[in-house]
This record gives structure tokens, sequence and C-alpha cells, in this order.
């Protein structure tokens, strides 16, 4: 008999719980929408919220300074923005590519288009259609927080980002023996709320049973049933992520595809239940410096960045999204059209940062009109099937991460020779 | 021992007021509540009534009938024929209520062509009441007492979301005002209210005009015009009978454009008992619950 702690980890029980959830969602639905089902889901993703925030700010202000202190900080962020830029180009055009070619929107049956009407109706209630909008430049001008703590209290993420970063690159650049000491207490801090997430990851079959179970319960099957090729392209975009991002993890660190997705199991259920790459993120961290022998500092700071940072699903969903109105309003998208749909949509995945991924959506109408593309009822059905879409799509993005992050960190063993061979030019300088 | 006395005395003297401040506040929403004082009026002259045992209410009981004017030409869904030839609709129905409530027959008079033909039959005797899509406004005021309204119909636009995304408006925050501008095509039909409203509110924009609303609906489904103008009645009949039009169109709804329907009615008594009916019965429609709730006649 194993003791109670693996058994709540295995995958079995794990996917017993999800499995459980949605059946209660179907058959149950009374139930699955009580409120008090609802808000024992909510517990279990507060706590993940509670852990991540602190997590977030010590490991970046932590393995910034120690890459200073390393000294090869300029050329690991050079590295990072560069690969990061590649990724996010490479998901959007990958967007494209699967939506032109796929035709999601093209020849909709009249039974889809009177599901949709019908879904759109309800709309007409609301003053407002349209959803929050904000410019990519007002997201860049609000980066710099003016009360640190306010922006902790309202996780406001992007602020945070930028706060832990200042403080990593001074405190790495400072000469004081006291610099060393706070680095080891933020790597604490990091290493306690660490070990209370995968702590909490063993009520996670029971958490997975009443997240499961609502959300379910609250999917629409008939836009569902309409919207099967949007669905089924998305799906397949991300597949092929979760596929490159295999053959580059392999390339870089020698590790089979089946063996890679044996390491990356908890944090990939994670990612696909919660639907959230935040909530994987330790998990991540843990697996990627313990079982893929990754360079801690690079891993910590790395990882928090792209996970924040860099919204692959929302690339892939805002790419396939802006094609398929251009064919459900019968718009001519020639080559160039292609281009800048897939460039718009880096940027308005960009101007998300922050924001949780329902009202992310609502960015779309910053690049859909400069393009002359009508988005609000679009963006409605969007909203109406993303539950369906976001858990394959989260997946994606988490397993990208991974991906970017070990292009970029280099393996524990480069990471002391490196140290070793600045040490040693610091000595020979002089 | 005086120090204690003059204490307690002050202490019950303030317990007091604090009460009497509670009982006061308790009763003020019952105040709030209360009719408007014109109706006070009304419902002392009423109960003066009802005790000589004289008034119109008691007259239409002791009559036994009710005779409430509707216009001769259908308006869906607020009286029409339906397909089992019955008369039907939301004022019917409303009708119905009152007749059942007042426990007398009701008779329907509905030899007015017009609206204001109506109000002519009740402001001359020849109806009871009118319940008959009427607006309140105020040259009927002059003739007639109007209830509190049971439902406010609104203006609206239907506007074309291509056009509007390839001129580059979809969320200016001011809709009017970006229609607003030359070149910009709106349409409306011609010959109803809908033209003079039309520009006034949009100066700079080119209103085309259209011989009926059919027309003017196609134009702005084929992107002819940008947007089109009309009352929200009709903006959601056209919507509600083929939803999926709400892929190509968009439905606009103006702010602080309403159009207040309520029933017309001579006496001052008459109108007290109507307005406390809708009040306690809670009438108060929308045009997303008639349109579903009343099915479309077939087209002749």
């Amino acid at each position: 008999m194993p003791p109670l702690s693996k058994v709540l980890r295995s995958t079995p029980v794990i996917l017993g719980g999800a499995v459980g959830g949605i059946l209660l969602g179907v058959f149950a639905p009374a139930f699955a929408l009580h409120p008090l089902v609802g808000k024992l889901g909510d517990l279990y993703l507060n706590f993940l919220r509670m852990c991540v925030l602190p997590i977030i700010a010590a490991s970046l202000m932590a393995s910034l300074a120690k890459v200073f202190f390393a000294g090869y900080a300029g050329r690991f962020l050079g590295r990072t923005v560069g690969v990061f830029a590649l990724a996010l180009v490479a998901v959007s055009v990958l967007g494209v590519l699967v939506a032109a070619i796929g035709q999601p929107g093209a020849n909709l049956s009249g039974n889809a288009r009177s599901t949709f009407g019908k879904l759109l109706v309800d709309s007409i209630t609301s003053p407002t259609e349209g959803a929050v909008t904000r410019s990519l430049q007002d997201v860049l001008l609000s980066t710099v927080p003016s009360n640190p703590f306010a922006a902790l209290s309202e996780a406001n993420t992007l602020q945070i980002v930028f706060f832990s970063l200042t403080v990593g690159v001074v405190l790495g650049n400072i000469r004081m023996p006291a610099g060393d000491h706070l680095v080891e207490l933020l790597e604490l801090i990091t290493r306690i709320f660490e070990r209370a997430m995968s702590a909490a990851l063993l009520t996670l079959p029971f958490a997975l049973l009443v997240i499961l179970a609502g959300q379910t319960a609250q999917l629409s099957m008939d836009v569902v049933g309409a919207m099967t090729k949007l669905i089924g392209l998305l799906y397949l975009g991300g597949a092929l992520i979760v596929a490159g991002s295999i053959a580059v993890v392999q390339a870089r660190l020698g590790i089979g595809p089946l063996r890679q997705l044996q390491l990356l199991r908890e944090p990939l259920i994670v990612a696909f239940t919660t639907r959230s790459s935040i909530s994987a993120m330790p998990s991540v961290l843990r697996v990627m410096t313990d079982d893929f022998r990754l360079d801690r500092d690079g891993v910590h700071l790395v990882i928090p960045l792209a996970v924040l940072l860099c919204k692959y699903s929302m690339v892939l969903t805002f790419a396939v999204t802006l094609v398929f109105i251009g064919q459900v309003y019968y718009i001519d998208l020639g080559v160039v059209d292609y281009l800048v749909i897939a460039l718009a949509a880096v940027l308005a995945s960009l101007a998300t940062v922050g924001m949780p991924g329902l009202v992310g959506i609502g960015m779309l109408a910053l690049v859909s009109e400069p393009l002359g593309l009508p988005f609000s009822a679009i963006s409605i059905l969007i909203l109406a099937t993303f539950p369906i879409i976001d858990p394959v799509i989260t997946v994606a993005n988490v397993y990208l991460n991974v991906a970017t992050g070990a292009l970029v960190a280099g393996t524990a063993d480069d990471a002391s020779t490196e140290a070793v061979r600045v040490a040693s030019e610091v000595v020979a300088a002089p | 021992m005086p120090r204690l006395v003059v204490v307690c005395t002050l202490l019950a003297t303030l317990m007091l007021a604090l009460v009497s401040t509670f009982a006061a506040g308790a009763e003020r929403p019952a105040h709030e509540l209360a009719p408007p004082a014109t109706r006070i009026d009304a419902a002392d002259a009423a109960s003066d009534a009802r005790a000589q045992g004289s008034g119109r209410v008691a007259d239409l009981i002791a009559a036994g009938k009710i005779v409430v004017a509707v216009v001769s030409v259908d308006r869906y869904p607020f009286f029409y024929v339906d397909a089992k030839g019955n008369l039907a609709g939301s004022d019917i129905d409303l009708a119905r209520g009152i007749a059942q409530e007042l426990g007398v027959e009701l008779m329907f008079n509905r030899s007015a062509s017009t609206f204001d033909g109506v109000v002519d039959l009740v402001a001359k005797g020849e109806a009871d009441i009118g319940i008959s899509k009427l607006s309140i406004t105020l040259p009927r005021a002059q003739r007639v007492r109007f209830t509190q309204p049971y439902i406010e119909l609104g203006q609206g636009l239907l506007i074309n979301r291509v056009a509007l995304a390839s001129a580059g408006l979809s969320h200016d925050r001011d809709i009017i005002e970006a229609l607003n501008r030359p070149g910009r095509r709106l349409g409306a039909v011609q010959g109803t209210s809908y033209v003079g409203f039309g520009h006034s509110l949009f100066p700079e924009a080119d209103l085309i005009e259209y011989r009926d609303k059919q027309a003017m609906f196609a134009a702005v489904l084929a992107g002819d015009v940008i947007a089109v103008l009309y009352d929200e009645n009709e903006i959601k009949q056209y919507i509600f009978e083929r939803p999926d039009r709400l892929i190509e169109v968009k439905v606009q709804m103006l702010p602080k454009r309403t159009d207040p329907i309520a029933i017309a009615v001579a006496d001052p008594q008459l109108q007290y008992w109507l307005d406390t009916y809708l009040e306690l019965k809670g009438v108060r429609l929308t045009v997303n619950e008639l349109l579903t709730r009343y099915p479309r006649p077939e087209q002749p």
C-alpha cells in the first residue's frame, strides 16, 4: 500500500477527479452550478494565486541578481528577448497558416449561423457589445508603478515584474556583503511558496472535481457544435506547438519525447485543468531545475518572464480568430494582410499582459479595427467557446515556455563553467 | 446620589430620542412609496365617491362592461389578428386583465384608423380607455389623461458591422458623433418621423430615404448604408425573425431617446385605478419579452 500522498499525486487519481468533474457537470448540472461548489473551486485557485505572486517577485529579484553576480546578465537577457520574440512570431505565423489553410469561417452552415445569431441576441440588451480596451501604448506607459506595494496588492503583474527586475538589477550590482544574504532570503521565500503549492497539489483531484463540474455545466454545447472547425484548428495549432516544443527540448537536452511527457506530467495536468499557465509555473520550475538539470537561476529568471509576458495561447487564438473574421465576412485577405495579422496578433497579446484570459480577448478589438475586421460579434462567439479551447492551448503555452526556457537557460554545468570563466577573466583583467 | 439620577435621566432621554428617530426612519419608506400628490387627491375623491356609491369605476361595474379603443390597423406584437383569426397581443392581454380585475365584460372599439383617432374616442367618451400602443405626447395630454407608461420603446440604430469596421469606427465611444460626418450614409423610412429625427441627429451625414422598411433593412444588410434609424420594436422584430442577421449587423439603442407608451383615459378616478393596477400587478414590459412571448403571425 503506497502512502496516501503518492496515491493522490498519481495520474489515475488526478484524471479520475477530472473525469468525475466532467461527468458531474453533464449529468448533475444543478449540483455543479451550486454556488458552494463554485466557491470550493475558487478556494483552490485562490490558494495557487496566493503562492504564485510571492514566487514571481522573489524569484525574479533573486535570479536576476545572481545572473549579474555571475557576470553574464547582458548576454543572457539579450538571448531571452531574442528567443521570446522568435517564439511569439512563430506561433502567430503558425496560427495564420492553420486558419488560412483550414478555412474555419468559410461557408458557415445556416444552422451554425443561426446558433451564433441566438447567442448574439442576448448581447443586444447590454448597451455595449465591445469589451474593455486599452492600447498597447497604455500598457507600456503603465509599466512603472507609483506604489510597488499597491501593485502587489492589486496583482498588477506587469508592474510587479518591472519592480522586481529593478530590484534584481540593483541588487546584482551593489557591492555590499548583505546583498548575498538578501538573495538567499529571496530564494528561501521562493522555496517556501513552491513547497506550499506542491503540497496543495495533493488536493488537486478534489479541486478538479468541483472546478470541472462547474465549467462543464456552463458550457453551451450548441455553440461548441457550431464552432467545431474553429475549435479543431485551435487544437491542431496547440498540438503543433507542443510537437515543436518537444523537438526543441529533445535537441537541446537530449531527453526523448516520452520521458519529457512523463517528467512534465504534473505541470501539464495542472495547466490543462486549471487553464492557467501561472498556476503550473511552480511545477515547471521544479521539473526544469531538478529533472532537466538546468541552471536554477536561469530557469527562475526566464520562466516567470515567459509565463507573464509571452502569452502564446493568446497569440494563437488571436491569429486564428482574425483570419476567421475575414472569412466569415467574406473579406479578401492577401499575403500582406496575413503578415499584418501575424504581427497584430503578437502586439495584441502583449497588450493583454497581466489580464486574465477572458478579459484579454477584448484586446483583439485593438488590432481588428485598423485591419477593417468587425470584431465584436465574433468576440462573443470566441468567449462562448473559450472554456473548451482554453485547456488545450494552455498546455501548448506551458510546453512552449518550457522549450524557450530550455533554450535560454544554460544547463547547471554550463552555468558553473560560465561563472568560473567570467571569474578568471575578472582576475586576469588587471 | 443626585448625580446618578441626573445621569439616568439623561440616558433615558437619549434612549427615547434614539427610539423615536428610528421609528420615524422606519416609517419614511412608506411615505416615499405613496403616490404623488395628484394621485392622493384622486384617491380621496375615489373614497368619497365610493362612500356615495357613485363615480366612474362604480358606474363601469354597474354597467358590467368596459369599452377599449384599439387602432384598426394591426401592430404586432401589441395588437394583431393571430393565425387562428383571434385578436391577440400584449395590449389585448392588458385589456383582458383589466376587465377581469373589474369583473366586467370587455368590448373593443376598432373604429379609429389612427392613434389620434383612439385619443378622440376616449376624449368624446365613446370608449372608456384607449390601449393601443399610444405614445404619451403633449398635444394628446391636452385632451386625455395618461397612466404611467407600461412599456418604453427605445429608438435605435441598426449598423452594418463590416461597413462600420472599414470606416474605422468599431469602438468609437460616441457612435452618434462618429456617424455624423460628411459622406457617411445613413437610412430611414420615407414619411416617418425618423427622417426628421435623422436630420436633426446627424446633420452632417447623408440621409437616404427608403420607400419602406424592407428596402431600408435590405440596404443596411448589404452595406449600402452604414446604419439605419428606426424604433426598437421594428429593429428587434427584424432581428428576432432571423437572429443570424446579427452576424452582419448590430443593434445600438440610442441613449435618452425613449417613447413612453401608456393607457389613455378621460376620468381621473379610473386613471387612478388603472395606475394602481399597473403598479400592483407590476406591469412593466420590454420589447424583448413581447417578441419572445407573442409568436409572429404569418405575413400575408
